[in-house]
């Protein structure tokens, strides 16, 4: 529940502020002037925020669109990510998201036209086919009820058909998707992990048989899905656990439909890494063996090979080795 | 644990009644029960960052409190041009009219009126619109949150002067009066952001104590000792006593490589 909505100024009377306004009659509103006064202070504390946070809405001035990291697409040479919004409605402990950020309160930029302007001039720098990754840094779905950002940006990509979608979220909100055929250039990418990760760290994300619901009945009504197994996390049961999750996707999923599978690794970079320890010392997860390398740190690299190798097994009964893509 | 800062005794003294604050300190007006601090800064701006350093050095002092998580409360009167005496709010914004300077204290809920509240070296001729006027908030925020995180600093007013019933007319005793009837929701709003502030988890300190105090660790050695430590209790225990196999031990190093040897070899299922 939204107690706090802070407003920059410049659009407070911008038609998305006022809806989104709407939602939250009892909210007690606060205007400012730039939302960084509010989002990321030094002094925030994101574990004391994430108890109850605030809404802040704004607008965003530049940097649109950015290119994926390296190692971060499914098959596309051109990768971009783009945020209409900041931070999660889930609390997934190992989420990278409190290490990138001091504050937990949900941002929103709601000039969602500059973003799609800036997604065309991206695409149009080349010929090719661009892939533009929503859910980078927030769950795409699990806030849309708010944001009302989707039905936007499908109508965009329906009228950009070298522009490819991926909507990635661990949220069942998909109402804004049924309402809307099913686009080609469009995949809908679940996150899953099994069953003991997700409860001990997946806070607040629906139950795992809700999400498989959900991705059934998109696939029923002809949407791409796509299954996104990152991060792995080492357990000593990691092959039987792997294998139970894909067993229970599989029986509602139809594999020979889906666009692409991509697994990989815990990782974070270091500074993410201490500062989540600093927030959460007592996580079993931030105490276990980890190492650095290749600029993050993670489970040492025999381990991480060999929990991979195991996933991507397990993923070979069901898929197409054409369609896996391991995340680095 | 609670720091309150208030800048009279008028304003003080029904806090301390209420909560039985015994007087600890002749350095500064301080009074202490158990795990409330509250101290009378003195008027304005210099005088409440200079209390707040010295409490905050006191406090996380460990001879003397030895927290580690402090939360800070400032109350007291304030005016505003329209709002009725009596009246109480929760700032939700705070600007140091002399410099510019403003923050946005973290609101984790509406159930009090909040206002923005601004911060003035003297008395104003005429109110600003819509917003309290005190003289000690802007400093108070800027100080403490130097010590604790942001959502744990906190500032509660209560209207003392308005349009027509002026500056002029707030003596002591009215400001001590407005301060008893808002008692009860200023020891509220201090226990919940106490019970915010114990959220924070504590480093394990008696653990460490005990081994620091018994073999010479090094600089780099002490860092390494408190990760592992908190390894140990996330993973395995949290020990309160010195572990058995560790009581053999005859140097700093091979208490860090028994206890890296135990975290390393833990069940690493979540
Ligand atoms: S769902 Fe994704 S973005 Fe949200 S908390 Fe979990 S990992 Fe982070």
């Amino acid at each position: 529940m939204i107690h706090t909505i802070y407003i920059e100024e410049e659009i407070r009377d911008h038609p998305r502020t006022l809806r989104i306004c709407q939602r939250f009659p009892n909210a007690r509103t606060i205007y400012c002037e730039r939302y960084t006064s509010v989002f990321n202070n030094n002094s925030q504390n994101f574990r004391l925020q994430k108890k109850n946070p605030a809404l802040i809405l704004a607008k965003k001035h530049q940097k649109y669109v950015l290119p994926t990291p390296a190692g971060y697409g499914v098959g596309s040479e051109r990768n971009f990510y783009f945020s209409h919004m900041l931070n999660c409605l889930y609390d997934c402990r190992y989420c990278f998201l409190q290490g990138m950020y001091r504050s937990a309160n949900y941002l929103i930029f709601v000039n969602y036209e500059d973003f799609f302007e800036e997604i065309t001039n991206t695409a149009s720098a080349s010929t090719e086919d661009s892939w533009f990754f929503s859910g980078y840094d927030c769950d795409s779905l699990a806030m849309d009820p708010v944001t009302d950002f989707m039905p936007t940006a499908l109508e965009y990509f329906s009228n950009h058909p070298k522009s490819y979608l991926e909507i990635r979220t661990k949220s069942t909100q998909i109402r804004s998707l049924l309402n809307h055929e099913a686009m080609p250039n469009c995949v809908v990418a679940f996150s899953f992990s099994p069953n003991n990760t997700y409860k001990k760290l997946e806070h607040g994300v629906p139950d795992i048989n809700k999400r498989i619901r959900a991705m059934k009945k998109l696939q029923n009504n002809g949407w791409r899905l796509g299954l996104r197994l990152d991060p792995v996390i080492y357990s000593p049961t990691l092959q039987a656990d792997y294998e139970s999750l894909l067993e229970n996707i599989f029986q509602s999923i139809d594999a020979k439909l889906l666009h692409s599978v991509s697994y990989g690794m815990f990782r974070l970079p270091k500074p993410f890494y201490k500062k989540m320890i600093r927030l959460y010392p007592e996580e079993k997860l931030f105490s276990l063996p980890l190492t650095e390398h290749d600029a993050q740190v993670s489970f040492e690299q025999t381990t991480e090979l060999s929990s991979l190798e195991t996933v991507h097994t397990a993923l070979l009964k069901y898929v197409e080795e054409k369609i896996i893509f391991p995340c680095r | 644990m609670i720091n309150l800062i208030a800048a009279t005794r008028a304003e003080a003294d029904p806090v301390i009644a209420a909560l039985k604050l015994k007087r600890i300190s002749t350095n500064f007006d301080l009074y202490q029960h158990d795990h409330i601090q509250l101290i009378i800064s003195g008027m304005g701006k210099c005088n409440v960052a200079t209390a707040c350093g010295w409490l905050a050095n006191r406090t996380f002092n460990e001879e003397a409190a030895g927290a580690t998580s402090v939360a800070w409360l400032n109350f007291g009167i304030a005016g505003h041009a329209t709002h009725e005496l009596g009246s109480a709010y929760i700032a939700h914004k705070i600007t140091d009219l002399a410099t510019g300077e403003l923050w946005y204290p973290h609101q984790f809920s509406n159930n009090l009126p909040s206002s923005e509240l601004t911060t003035v070296d003297t008395p104003l001729l005429d109110y600003l619109p819509d917003q309290l006027h005190d003289m000690e908030a802007s400093s108070f925020i800027k100080a403490t949150r130097i010590f604790s995180d942001a959502e744990l600093v906190q500032c509660i007013k209560v209207v003392s002067d308005n349009r027509t019933n002026p500056l002029s007319a707030v003596n002591a005793k009215f400001a001590n009066s407005l301060i008893t009837n808002s008692v009860e929701m200023i020891i509220q709003q201090a226990e919940q952001l106490e019970t915010l502030s114990n959220t924070i988890p504590q480093p394990e300190t008696r653990l460490f104590n005990l081994l620091h105090s018994r073999w010479h660790f090094s600089a780099s050695q002490t860092t390494q000792l408190r990760r592992l430590l908190q390894r140990y209790a996330a993973l395995l225990d949290s020990a309160e006593n010195i572990p058995e196999p560790l009581q053999q031990k005859t140097s700093s190093k091979d208490v860090l490589n028994w206890l890296k040897g135990q975290v390393d070899r833990a069940d690493i299922s979540l």
